[in-house]
Formats: C-alpha cells, sequence, structure tokens
C-alpha cells in the first residue's frame, strides 16, 4: 500500500509532464491510429432527412455525434486536423528551441566573462525585440522572398525568425546560470591550476550547465508554442499552402495547429468559438506538458539524492555496443544485463526491419505494359471518343473483362451514351509576315494552340483590339465598333497582362456574340518548355469563329510585327451526334445487406485523337486502364468473396460535354438503382519525372468510416511499397460528377508540374516502369484488402 | 562628475540610442522590398534590389517620419487623431488589467506560497505553472463563451465585441490580467517562500508573532520589492497579449490599428503605430524600473 507521505514527495509535475510529452510523441509519430479520419476529407453540404425532418448540414459542423470535435469552415475534421498536425507543430517548436539555444549558449557564456560587447549585445537586443512585437516581425517578414528562396518551406521560415528575434531572453537567463556558476568554488581552483577561459568553458562550465540547459530547453519549447498560437490567429502558415481559384487551401502533406487558427478570425465572439477552443486547447496541453516536464526536471536536478544526472550520464555507456562486446565476452559476470540488452536490441531491430507481409497476388506488369502498348497504339489513333476506334477498344476491354470472368453489370459490358460532339485539331500552320516582307513561321502547339474545331485557311491583315473598348457597351459604342468593319477582320486580343477577370470574359463575349470577326488572335499569359495540352484549347464560346491562343512569347513578337499580315490554316474533324461508350463489369458482392452498394474504380478510355502527322498515344493515361484491368482480372480470379459489389467502369467521352460518368451517374445513382457508391479514380501513374503519388481525398466524408478505411488500407500499402504519397487536389470532369450526386470520392494521380496529359509526350518513354509496377502492385493490394475486409 | 549622475547620464544616453535604433529598425522591417532575395545571373550571385537603394529608400522614410510627414493614412484619415483614440483606449486597458493582475496576481501568489510549511509536495507547482501555460488565445476563447453562455441566460454584463461602454472594457481587462496575474502570482510565492527562509523571518516566529503578522510585516515588506522588479519582466508579455486581447474583441486599441493598417498596406501608419507601441514600452519598462528602485529597501546587513 503506498503511503501519502510518500506520495507527497513524488515529483508531480515531471510525471504529469512526461505524461503529456508521451501523448505528444504518439499522436506526432502515428496519428494514423488515433485520429478517426484523414485530415483532408471534407463535409460538404448535405441534406439529412431523419424521421420526416429535413436538416441542412452545412459546415462548420458544431461538435456532436458525428464529428466530436466538429468540423472546420471547410468541413474537415477539427479531431483529425489537430492530431495530424501535432507532428509538424512539435517539430516546428523543437527545431525553435534548439536554434535559440544554439544562438544564446556562446553568447550567454561570452557575456557571464564579462565580455562587454556579448553583455551590450544580448541586453539592448532584448529591449529592441521586446519593444518591436515578435509576432509583427514575423508575420512582416515570414513573405520575404530570400527566406523563402533559401528555406524553401514555410515551417522553416518560420523556425528561423522566432530563432532569429527571440533568443535573447534565454541568453539573458542563461548568462545569469553561467555566472552562478562562474562564481563557485572549484572554477577558481581551475584557474588556479592554470586552465584557460575557453578550457573551463567547455569542461567545467558546459557540463554544469547541462542540467539547466535541458530544464531552459523544455520550457523554451513551451515559449514558442505560446509565440506560434499568438502568430497562428493573426493569419502566419507554418506549414505553408496556397489558395486555389475555388478559394480552397491547397495545403501539403502536414499543417501545423497554428494554421488552424487563421480563419477563425470569422468566429469571434459567436456560437462557433469551438473552432478556437480545440487548437488552442492543444496548445495549452503541449505548452503545459513542455512546462511542466522542465519544472518536474528541475525539481529533480536540485534534489540532493537525485539520481537523474547520473542516469543521463549512464545512458550513453548503456547502449554502447562496445559495452555490450564486452559484456557478451564476460558473459558469466553480465548474464542478467547481457539478456536484457540482447532482448531490448532484439525489440528495436525487430521494430524496425519487421518485415512486410508478402502480397497476395502479384501485380503482373508485363501483361499490363502489354495492354498499354495495345490501348495506346496505331490501332485506336488517340482514342477519340464518338469515333469508331473507341467503340472498338469498348469491345477490346469488354472481351477482356469476360474472359477474366467479370460480370457485365446491368446485363452488358458497353454501355452507351449520346455525344453531341466530338472534335479532334488535326494540323494548323500559322506565319506572320511583316511590312518588310519578312516571314516567321510559328510552331503548332508550341507558341500557339487552336482553341476552336473549324476548318480555315488564308491569308488576313490583323488589327489589335483593346479590352476597354469591348466592355461596359452601350448602343452607341456597340454602332462606333461596328462602325471599325472589325467582323471582317482578324483581331488580335491581349490578355496576357493581369487585368479584371469580369472584363476578360467581358470582352470575349462581346467579340463571340457582336463583332464575330473572321478569326481572334488571343495573346494568353501561358508559355510551356514542350507543348500546350491538347485539351485545355478547345473553347466553348466560339463556335464558328476560328480563335488562335498564343504564347505570351509568341504574342509579344506578334505585337512587336506592329499589324502584319498573318498566313494560316486550321484542319479540324467533327464528329457529330455520335455516342459514347462506358464499359462496366462488377464482381458481385456476397453481402445481401450490401446489394445496392458498390465500390466502383475507375479511369478513362478516351483521349484527344492523333493529329494529322503526330500521334498521341496517350500511354500514361492507357496506363491506369491497364492496371484497372490487372486489377480486376486477378481479383476475379481469386478466391476472395467481397461483401460489396465491385465495378470497374471504363469511362468514354470524358472530354465531350456529355460525358461517360455522368450518363452513368443519371442513370443508376440518381435513379436509385445503386444506393451508396465509393469511388476510386485512378488517373495517369508512374510518371519518369517525378516518383511521388498524389492522393485526393478531400471529396470523403470524415464521417463515413468505410471510406476513411480505405483511405488507410491505401496508405498503408503505399508505405509497403516505399511509395512517396502525398496529398493534392486534383480536378477531373468524372471527380465532378461523382461528387455532385454526394458520393465519396478519391483520386490517385501522379503531380504534373510541366503539363504530360494530352500532349505528345504522353508516350512509353515517359512511363517509369519500376514506379509503375510499384503503383500498380499498391492499388492490387488496396482493392484485395477492401475486398477480403481487412 | 558624481558617480549616481553619471550613471544616470549613461542610462538615459544608452535608452535613447537604443530608441533611435528601435526606429530604424522598425522603418528598415517595413520598407524593405519583401521580393528582395539573391538571384544566380549568368553565374554570379546578384541582389533583386542593390543594397545601397535599400538604405535610401530607409533614409528617405526616416526623414519623412522626422519632418512629420505621416498624418494621414493612406485612406485619407487622420492618422494622429485615429492613433490618439487608440492609444487612449489601450492605455485604458493596459491600466486597468495591470491593476487586476497585481491584485490578483499577489493574493494568489499568497495562496500558492508555502508561507514556511515544509510539508508541501510539488502538486503546488501545478497550481502555478498551469495557469502561466494557458495560452491567451484559449483564455479569450473561453472568456467570450463564457459571455455568450451569459447572455443566452439574460445577464447581460459583458458585451462580447467592440468598445463604447464600460461593458465593454471589462472582458479585455479580465484578459489581459489573466496571464500577468499567474505571472505575477509565481514571482509573489518564489519571493515570499524565500523570505521565510530568511533569519529575521525565524526571529519573529521564535518570538511568537502570529502568521498574518509575520507574513504582511516581515515577509510582504521584504517581497514587495522582488515583485516589483519582476513586473519589467512582464512588459512584453503583457503587450503581446494586448494584440491578442484587442484583435480578438474588435476592441479598437493601438495594436488593432496596427493590425488593420499592416493588413491594409498602410506603411506610414504601421511604422508610426509600431513606435508608439515601442514608446509604451520603453515609459512601462522605465516605469517598473523606477518602482523597483523606490520599493527594494536592501536590508542593513546586505548594504553594509
Amino acid at each position: 500500500m503506498i503511503k501519502l507521505s510518500s506520495i507527497r514527495k513524488w515529483n508531480f509535475p515531471l510525471i504529469i509532464g512526461g505524461i503529456l510529452l508521451f501523448v505528444l510523441l504518439i499522436t506526432s509519430m502515428y496519428p494514423e491510429k488515433l485520429a478517426t479520419a484523414d485530415p483532408y476529407g471534407k463535409q460538404r453540404l448535405e441534406f439529412q432527412v431523419d424521421g420526416g425532418k429535413t436538416t441542412f448540414v452545412v459546415p462548420p459542423v458544431p461538435p456532436g455525434d458525428e464529428y466530436p470535435w466538429g468540423t472546420d469552415h471547410r468541413g474537415r475534421d477539427l479531431r483529425s486536423l489537430i492530431i495530424y498536425g501535432c507532428k509538424i507543430t512539435m517539430i516546428t517548436a523543437i527545431l525553435t528551441a534548439i536554434g535559440r539555444l544554439i544562438i544564446a549558449l556562446p553568447l550567454a557564456i561570452a557575456g557571464a566573462y564579462k565580455n562587454k560587447f556579448a553583455t551590450w549585445f544580448i541586453k539592448q537586443f532584448n529591449i529592441l525585440f521586446s519593444a518591436f512585437p515578435l509576432i509583427v516581425v514575423v508575420l512582416m517578414l515570414s513573405n520575404f522572398a530570400l527566406f523563402i528562396d533559401i528555406l524553401k518551406k514555410d515551417n522553416f521560415i518560420v523556425v528561423l525568425l522566432l530563432t532569429l528575434f527571440g533568443w535573447s531572453k534565454l541568453a539573458y537567463v542563461l548568462m545569469e546560470k553561467v555566472s552562478e556558476i562562474l562564481e563557485q568554488d572549484f572554477v577558481e581552483g581551475e584557474i588556479a591550476i592554470g586552465k584557460s577561459r575557453l578550457e573551463i568553458a567547455v569542461q567545467n562550465v558546459i557540463p554544469h550547465l547541462i542540467p539547466s540547459l535541458i530544464v531552459f530547453f523544455f520550457l523554451e519549447i513551451a515559449l514558442v508554442l505560446q509565440t506560434m498560437s499568438q502568430i497562428g490567429i493573426f493569419g502566419l502558415l507554418a506549414a505553408g499552402g496556397y489558395y486555389n481559384a475555388d478559394g480552397d487551401l491547397n495545403v501539403p502533406f502536414e499543417f501545423d495547429w497554428a494554421s488552424l487558427l487563421i480563419f477563425t478570425y470569422m468566429f469571434f465572439g459567436t456560437d462557433k468559438i469551438y473552432l478556437i477552443i480545440y487548437p488552442a486547447a492543444a496548445f495549452a496541453a503541449s505548452i503545459v506538458g513542455f512546462n511542466l516536464f522542465g519544472e518536474g526536471l528541475r525539481i529533480e536536478f536540485e534534489k540532493r539524492t537525485s539520481r537523474v544526472i547520473t542516469f543521463i550520464r549512464r545512458i550513453p555507456s548503456y547502449v554502447s555496443p562496445l559495452k555490450l562486446a564486452y559484456e557478451i565476452k564476460n558473459y558469466e559476470q553480465h548474464k542478467k544485463t547481457v539478456i536484457i540488452k540482447l532482448a531490448c536490441y532484439t525489440l528495436v531491430l525487430g521494430i524496425i526491419f519487421f518485415p512486410q507481409p508478402p502480397s497476395l497476388y502479384k501485380f503482373d506488369s508485363a501483361e499490363a505494359f502489354n495492354t498499354i502498348e495495345e490501348i495506346s497504339g496505331d490501332k485506336y489513333k488517340g482514342r477519340l471518343a464518338g469515333s469508331e476506334e473507341n467503340k472498338a477498344l469498348a469491345e477490346y476491354i469488354s472481351s477482356e473483362l469476360e474472359s477474366y470472368g467479370v460480370k457485365p453489370y446491368d446485363n452488358k459490358y458497353i454501355h452507351e451514351f449520346d455525344i453531341l460532339k466530338s472534335v479532334n485539331v488535326k494540323a494548323s500552320t500559322l506565319k506572320l509576315k511583316d511590312s518588310f516582307g519578312r516571314n516567321k513561321e510559328l510552331i503548332f502547339r508550341k507558341d500557339y494552340a487552336v482553341a476552336s474545331p473549324v476548318t480555315f485557311s488564308g491569308e488576313f491583315e490583323v488589327e489589335k483590339v483593346e479590352v476597354r473598348d469591348l466592355i461596359e457597351l452601350n448602343s452607341e459604342r456597340v454602332d462606333l465598333l461596328m462602325a471599325r468593319g472589325l467582323h471582317s477582320k482578324v483581331l488580335i486580343l491581349d490578355l496576357s497582362v493581369p487585368m479584371d477577370y469580369r472584363h476578360m470574359t467581358g470582352a470575349l463575349q462581346t467579340l463571340a456574340i457582336i463583332i464575330k470577326p473572321r478569326a481572334l488572335l488571343v495573346i494568353q499569359d501561358w508559355g510551356f518548355e514542350y507543348d500546350a495540352p491538347k485539351h485545355a484549347t478547345i473553347d466553348k464560346l466560339f463556335q464558328d469563329t476560328v480563335v488562335i491562343s498564343m504564347s505570351k512569347e509568341a504574342g509579344e513578337e506578334l505585337l512587336r510585327l506592329g499589324e502584319p499580315t498573318i498566313e494560316f490554316s486550321v484542319e479540324s474533324e467533327t464528329i457529330a451526334n455520335t455516342k459514347g461508350y462506358n464499359v462496366l463489369g462488377y464482381i458481385p458482392g456476397t453481402d445481401p445487406e450490401y446489394k445496392d452498394d458498390f465500390i466502383v474504380i475507375g479511369s478513362r478510355i478516351d483521349y484527344v485523337g492523333d493529329d494529322k502527322a503526330v500521334r498521341y498515344p496517350g500511354t500514361l493515361e492507357a496506363g491506369s486502364v491497364a492496371a484497372q484491368l490487372e486489377i480486376a482480372k486477378k481479383l476475379a480470379q481469386s478466391e476472395i468473396k467481397p461483401k460489396q459489389n465491385i465495378m470497374f467502369a471504363f469511362w468514354d467521352g470524358t472530354f465531350n460535354d456529355k460525358r461517360g460518368s455522368s450518363s452513368f451517374v443519371s442513370k443508376y445513382a440518381l435513379s436509385g438503382k445503386i444506393k451508396s457508391i465509393t469511388y476510386f479514380n485512378i488517373g495517369n501513374i508512374a510518371i519518369k519525372e517525378d516518383s511521388k503519388v498524389l492522393l485526393d481525398t478531400s471529396r470523403i466524408f470524415p464521417k463515413n468510416k468505410e471510406a476513411q478505411e480505405y483511405i488507410q488500407i491505401l496508405k498503408d500499402n503505399a508505405r509497403a511499397q516505399n511509395i512517396d504519397l502525398q496529398y493534392g487536389n486534383l480536378n477531373t470532369p468524372v471527380l465532378i460528377d461523382m461528387t455532385s450526386r454526394n458520393i465519396q470520392s478519391l483520386m490517385v494521380s501522379n503531380p504534373e508540374k510541366e503539363p504530360i496529359s494530352t500532349t505528345m509526350r504522353d508516350n512509353m518513354d515517359m512511363l517509369d516502369k519500376k514506379q509503375y509496377k510499384k503503383i500498380g502492385q499498391m492499388l492490387l493490394d488496396t482493392i484485395v484488402d477492401i475486398a477480403r475486409g481487412k | 562628475m558624481n558617480p549616481v549622475i553619471l550613471n544616470i547620464l549613461k542610462r538615459v544616453f544608452s535608452t535613447i540610442l537604443i530608441f533611435f535604433i528601435f526606429i530604424y529598425v522598425t522603418v528598415f522591417i517595413t520598407v524593405i522590398p519583401k521580393d528582395f532575395t539573391i538571384k544566380k545571373v549568368d553565374d554570379k550571385w546578384t541582389v533583386t534590389y542593390p543594397i545601397k537603394n535599400i538604405v535610401q529608400i530607409v533614409n528617405y522614410n526616416l526623414k519623412s517620419l522626422a519632418q512629420g510627414e505621416y498624418k494621414t493614412t493612406s485612406n485619407g484619415k487622420d492618422a494622429v487623431l485615429l492613433i490618439k483614440n487608440s492609444l487612449s483606449k489601450s492605455i485604458k486597458l493596459l491600466t486597468g488589467g495591470l491593476l487586476l493582475a497585481m491584485i490578483i496576481g499577489i493574493l494568489k501568489g499568497i495562496f500558492d506560497s508555502r508561507r514556511g510549511n515544509s510539508r508541501d509536495s510539488s502538486l503546488k507547482v501545478l497550481l502555478t505553472i498551469i495557469p502561466i501555460s494557458l495560452p491567451d488565445i484559449l483564455v479569450v476563447a473561453l472568456l467570450q463563451s463564457f459571455a455568450i453562455w451569459l447572455i443566452q441566460h439574460g445577464i447581460k454584463i459583458f458585451k462580447v465585441a467592440g468598445s463604447g461602454t464600460w461593458q465593454h472594457e471589462l472582458l479585455p481587462i479580465i484578459a489581459l490580467s489573466i496571464l500577468p496575474a499567474a505571472y505575477i502570482a509565481r514571482v509573489t510565492a518564489m519571493s515570499i517562500e524565500s523570505c521565510y527562509d530568511k533569519e529575521y523571518v525565524k526571529a519573529a516566529i521564535g518570538k511568537g508573532c502570529s502568521s498574518r503578522r509575520i507574513l504582511w510585516n516581515h515577509v510582504m515588506r521584504n517581497a514587495i520589492g522582488i515583485i516589483f522588479e519582476s513586473l519589467s519582466n512582464i512588459t512584453s508579455m503583457i503587450i503581446g497579449n494586448m494584440m491578442i486581447v484587442e484583435y480578438m474583441f474588435s476592441y479598437p486599441g493601438i495594436t488593432q490599428l496596427l493590425m488593420n493598417s499592416y493588413k491594409s498596406y498602410d506603411r506610414n501608419t504601421t511604422i508610426v503605430t509600431i513606435i508608439v507601441i515601442g514608446i509604451i514600452y520603453f515609459i512601462l519598462d522605465t516605469l517598473f524600473q523606477a518602482i523597483k528602485h523606490v520599493t527594494f529597501k536592501p536590508l542593513k546587513e546586505e548594504t553594509a
């Protein structure tokens, strides 16, 4: 029985602080084990019907059964965000404390040795940056280009600024502590035996300072965390990130607690104050932990009977392999120690090098490469939706599925849908001629792209029009414009300079609806190292006018020539009122409870079509289809009986107005034939230039436990295959179709810094075969694990 | 020259010098081009802005500042009036917060201290560490929640945001006082404990003085000097807290003006506001140092 008097002697700060720090350590190391949801999933606007009562779920969702700590205003689960944010917050705070110690220690020792400059510098720096609030300094300098260029990562910039401008208080207290040590009698003894100042500092001061340094280190971390919480509320994002056009935050793989406080200003003094309280409480728990641990250590170090320092001193000798070797040599004397040490070593090495269980089914990459070659070959001519070639491709995929034993969905593999128009700009030439008769030929898809699919040719004089002349029109100004005879000319419009988006669209609408020129040369702010993506150049606004989009560089050259003559031709192919062909096969589920629930794995079969003289093989895109076929084959031929239905969907018409995916959603999801869908979209994978794989989980509700488990399975398999998985926002028309129907969708794809998809570079040379095999195995293992109900 | 006067002169000169450095640093940090960096051009590292030009810009701004050209904000408002109004509000907040912090802090410090009782556990350390560790944003958020809860239950003592009435000022003052109070409490408890170890307290106990008499006549008279000495350490802390409090309560004080002018890219007002905050810091620091000198009377044996 523990006596009350002995409990009173316990070092409570050390115990409680230690427990809190242990919790922080575990949270930082294993966030996925503690969080119920992936931190990037978002709860979107949702209608809930409960007992005849309809309610709207609009983020931020207050704490409740589904979200114990609520969601932030983007719908992300606050608890998961805090758990996942622990690691980078702690790293930032610890690095800052280390940085401050590195600066403060030598200055403090010099100051304690009565070095006038050091003392003056510490004191004045302390005063200076006490008067200039640290928060303001950090805010002002955090977007400084020099720091961004050197340090790259935003959290390192925060570390640097908090270190550079916050070390002086630590130096001050350290200086006092060193002075205390220097006043002790043994230092006089060291001086008497002739030791230099440096020797005393290194051999005597620092060893005696170590307990205090440890204490100050923990207290300093707490202080840094306190400052980080203040900076967060004023909008500094320690972990980086930026906004995309939708106002959404593109976050890196990890983020920190301070970032969670950024948008809370919208909720000060409202009933959404929990958005501040939870991250602030996380800060509070960690600050309490570090402060208590530091104070506990101080109490422990000050005890005359303390064995902590002895214990710390013994650590190196205890873990030394040399000592272990000696002890093994003299086994009889150190029997017990050797056994304990070997057990510990085995345990640690076992954890580190624990072998991953082998995959149940091997992803046959050779087979997949054959499929890629088949799909991206000449036979299908660039897989233009609505073409005969694509129909043949759909038949090929359906025959493959049939041979694997995958069942046709709704009694057929090929599901037709209407495509109004499918277009392909196949060739173009453009020559500029100035008044001196000099010619300059521009390169198609490098200097310019054709944005409207019209066949056209001729030689024309061009005239430049200004945006300001085309907006805010009244009848008088329209008459003036028409009087210029612009409709019979080829016009140049410069949109490469920054301008209000509304002005830009207004000017284009005036040209498309009122003026209708012969052709339009639009100078835009683009320029690619290789070539422009083919799909991005189709303009929906101009139906009958030829629109040429010029790169900024080519546009500047055109403008330098004044108003030259241009000679150009465009050759386009348009297939009207045609059909698209989705291919749908499935492996039926065995659990009647899930008979209307589907896990759908999808990729697209259509591409942009070949040019007249250039092939567009779309190998990377074909890679996703091949991977999917390989997964379907392995799963269909296995003994696995999934509880819910697993569907393999191959979408057609994904570049068109009426897409195969939207047709599927309307026919099956919206009609209620399929009740629940969890959708995995496989984008183009295994690019040679970048080994990272991007995962977009933002369309999965954090409360959807099953889908969250699938994400976790995918992450585990990525780790097993040693794949660098990163988070990001990916947008494809297929995902938009799915999201609009509240289907839980996620996507795996490559990050493309320079566009490769729908360019002629998307060919076999771009495919990283080794990486493809790994990603294929990861996807196969994930689907197998889900099907097995792991 | 009298060494005391010489010492004072030295201190005054040092303060003036550091104040001018402070102004220079303020202007420098505010006006330095944010896209300043070093880039490799033709295999040579070159700065995007010549250092000479930056120094010229800083000097030009300093000159404008000295000539009093920063009298209007970027949107044409009277900057002097704006600063005057917000400063008076902040001073009210600071004074109230500091006074409340001292009252709560000293009382809590007396309660937390062992007062000569040797049978005590480290549990009491928790009482002092935990309040110090609370981030000010948590304190403000909890206070706001409490105020909203009171309002929802018909008790309308506090107003959660804005200014204009004493009810608007109550919560910011309380929020501002909590962390300094926790700090003062800690210092008070520590200084009381150190006084109880002194011989004169032991002598008073030996004489049979009541514990109250020992606390107030013997301990507190000596501890108060250490408490005031510690006040200068909380000056920067309280200014940092004031930024959070004013921001979260939408209290139109000087730090709120600073953040607003910074966010609206009003460089001139930002510079002036930072300098005004710096002046508050220097005044408070000098004030606390002066109080420390007045109240701190070393024991006769120490002076001998």
